[in-house]
């Protein structure tokens, strides 16, 4: 069986858990090019490395973060969100558009 | 709707269970099914001093509970998170007050689990071994002391665990889990108290 240590819950059966992504910081969606914005959802480099993963443990409804060996398959660290983020996100809302007019 | 409150019109919950279907199994583990009863959640950075204002103890860290005055369970689920669970159907003015008081303030949300979780109640000796054939978690009472709170997998669904002691129940197990598995997970339970004799 696999263990996987969740920062709030400690040590817990890897079924548990749902993976979520590499940490990867977002791009403005607002001025990128459709290219940056689909390697920043879609594209993993998929190297031999240690990746910073987004976890979720899902019984507990709790985001945290994981560093695994693509390789090893190893995790060699987890921890709490709040240690890379330690203020809100802001979404810089879509500029209004403009209504069409009737020809 | 600009408003609804979550407490509403208790007298129309109807339960999902049969529970005339597991009640002929004879175990020395008994089971109770509180989903019916009032229970309520906050969370946000506002929702501790939010409950200390209302009089209501809490935890002192994530994954703890505590149990106010006779049958209210307080559940301290991670830094910003609490859930109220009512025991014996004796709390709903408490529940509602708290969740008309919750109305607009700012760092404090309601959360659904009246509508979103079932809650069952586990007493008898045998009840952490009846969950260690279910759940990973040790329950047993040198691993799980009073108080102790796990959100694991119970029986494959995820549930909350925790373990309190009451004048009116004793020492004993309260399981919270998706309401929409609640049947399955009641006869499931039902069957692993079964050998319990």
């Amino acid at each position: 069986m696999k263990i996987m240590n969740c920062p709030l819950n400690g040590p817990r059966n890897i079924s548990e858990f749902v993976y979520g992504g590499e940490v990867k910081t977002m791009p403005n969606a607002l001025t990128c090019s459709d290219k940056e914005w689909a390697e920043y959802v879609f594209y993993s480099e998929n190297t031999v490395r240690v990746v910073t993963e987004w976890w979720f443990h899902s019984p507990s409804g709790y985001w945290f973060i994981a560093e695994r060996h693509t390789a090893s398959d190893e995790i060699l660290k987890t921890y709490d969100p709040s240690e890379l983020f330690n203020k809100r996100v802001e979404f810089e809302s879509a500029p209004a558009s403009v209504e069409e007019k009737p020809v | 709707m600009e408003f609804f409150n979550l407490s509403a019109v208790p007298n129309s919950r109807k339960s999902l269970l049969d529970v005339t279907n597991t009640e002929s199994l004879t175990s020395s583990i008994q089971r109770q099914d509180c989903t019916l009863y009032s229970r309520v959640g906050f969370r946000g950075m506002g929702a501790e001093s939010f409950l200390m204002s209302h009089g209501l103890p809490i935890p002192s860290k994530p994954n703890q509970s505590l149990l106010f005055e006779h049958g209210l369970v307080v559940l301290r689920l991670s830094k910003s998170e609490f859930w109220l669970v009512d025991l014996d159907n004796t709390y709903h003015e408490l529940i509602e007050t708290l969740e008309f008081d919750a109305k607009g303030l700012e760092d404090v949300y309601r959360l659904f689990c009246q509508h979103s979780h079932a809650c069952f109640l586990f007493k008898g000796e045998q009840t952490a071994a009846m969950f260690s054939k279910v759940c990973g978690v040790d329950l047993r009472s040198d691993a799980f002391p009073l108080g102790s709170v796990a959100q694991t997998s119970v029986a494959r669904t995820n549930g909350i665990v925790t373990k309190q002691d009451s004048d009116s129940h004793g020492e004993f197990f309260l399981l919270l889990s998706d309401l929409a598995s609640s049947h399955y997970l009641w006869e499931a339970l039902a069957d692993a108290a079964s050998e319990f004799v």
